[in-house]
């Protein structure tokens, strides 16, 4: 289990990491703290506030508060994780207030408290990062952290995506960033930025379809799931983190007539902006 | 000449990039104008006065041989400039009223039939999507 070490404020820290995984400011965490909770993917964990170590027997019931601190925490999961927060008072330990966590689409939070109070934290295939005020990063540090290329970005891709055609996608990603790098002159190359926001949005929703992939004169990711005329998703995937989305979805209450609209959000936030309009139904993968 | 409007009787062109293009697919993205630029370009297919279908194709082949880089799954896309139109303005949410436009160009290259689809921005996906879903044909770029 994670060791926890602990400042004079009680912050949860991570053990000294022995490989990098992924560089980000202040902090990081190793691919064996990953594998560490992949090894019991149905089995929660709980870390108890301060200097206890988490452990998977103590799932469900609290300890008692140990030290009287504020800290920051920082939560980061990767899909299919959840993450429940609790906060409760130092003299009652019979409930939870509970602060959940979409961990589909809210994939990383900075959560920060003033006054002293005990977090429970429960969690699955998830890990906790130390964050202070100098250091807390938001999934913008994420997904803008240093050292990775485009190249690498598309060829980690079949590796790292949890989709079957991951594969199919790496390679078209690379045919893509081969146009794009002959067309410099005419137009733009791929967005490294309009990628990162394109695959974190793929390894978030697993779910989905293989879709079409291309590039928009800006060299931005432009993504389409379409089972039909009438019905189409499509994501255009901006560098600054936006997604402008539009969606042709069969009107339910009328037959022949067809709704369509656009917007924009985050990619954290697409799929649950779209799902109202029905695309899970006919964007997801079968089986 | 220049801004002469195409007559929705008549058919346009419009070049998709590979990279807009998946196995023979053209996504939406192909009908984004470039950020800055006041239109959609396109090439006014009645304009080159061929009269057969197969010699219109090879005249567009080499025009945009010429112009641009015209990779492997590059392909051309046909439509009416009436339908389009049409079809955008009953479809969109807000009625949208395309114009096609007669715009030669002289340089870089010279392109006489060229025009331009007016009224469409850079960050009209859903537009983009409705003039995708109005190409009548599609054609391979090179051949």
């Amino acid at each position: 289990m994670l060791d926890r070490a602990t400042n004079h404020q009680g912050a949860l820290e991570l053990r000294e990491p022995r490989r990098a995984l992924r560089p980000f400011s202040g902090t990081e965490f190793t691919e064996e703290d990953v594998d560490r909770f992949a090894e019991f993917p149905q089995t929660p964990w709980t870390a108890n506030h301060p200097g206890t170590r988490a452990s998977r027997t103590s799932l469900a019931q609290p300890s008692e508060v140990h030290a009287v601190g504020t800290y920051t925490a920082t939560i980061l999961h990767f899909p299919e994780a959840w993450v429940e927060v609790g906060r409760l008072p130092l003299t009652s330990f019979t409930s939870t207030a509970a602060f959940s966590f979409k961990s589909l689409t809210e994939p990383l939070t900075a959560y920060r408290h003033e006054t002293p109070f005990r977090v429970v934290l429960r969690g699955q295939n998830c890990f906790v990062i130390k964050a202070d005020e100098a250091t807390a990063f938001t999934e913008r540090d994420y997904l803008e952290g240093e050292g990775e290329s485009i190249e690498a970005m598309i060829l980690a891709a079949p590796s790292s995506l949890p989709v079957p055609y991951a594969g199919h996608l790496s390679r078209r990603l690379i045919d893509l960033l081969t146009a794009s790098r002959e067309e410099a002159e005419a137009e733009p190359e791929m967005s490294r930025s309009s990628l990162k926001w394109f695959l974190y949005f793929i390894r978030s929703n697993s779910q989905l379809a293989c879709p079409l992939v291309g590039l928009s004169p800006e060299g931005n990711i432009y993504a389409t799931w379409r089972r039909s005329r009438d019905a189409l998703f499509s994501a255009h995937f901006l560098p600054s983190g936006l997604v402008r989305f539009v969606v042709f979805t069969p009107n339910p209450r009328q037959r022949n007539a067809v709704t369509r609209l656009s917007g924009a959000t985050t990619a954290s936030n697409l799929l649950d902006t779209v799902r109202p309009h029905g695309v899970l139904s006919w964007a997801c993968r079968e089986g | 000449m220049k801004g002469d409007v195409v007559p929705d009787a008549h058919r346009i062109a419009r070049f998709c990039r590979p990279k807009q293009v998946e196995r023979d697919e053209i996504l939406g993205a192909a009908f984004l104008p470039r950020v800055g630029e006041p239109y959609l370009s396109v090439n006014w297919v009645e304009f080159l006065d061929l009269g057969t279908e197969q010699a219109e194709l090879q005249e567009l082949r080499t025009l945009y041989g010429r112009k641009f880089q015209v990779g492997a799954g590059a392909r051309i896309a046909i439509l009416n400039a009436g339908h389009l139109r049409s079809w955008v303005r009953e479809s969109s949410p807000d009625r949208r009223d395309l114009e096609v436009l007669h715009e030669p160009l002289d340089a870089p290259e010279q392109d006489l039939s060229h025009a331009g689809v007016f009224n469409v921005r850079h960050d009209d996906e859903l537009i983009a999507e409705l003039m995708r879903q109005a190409v009548s044909d599609s054609h391979p770029a090179r051949e």
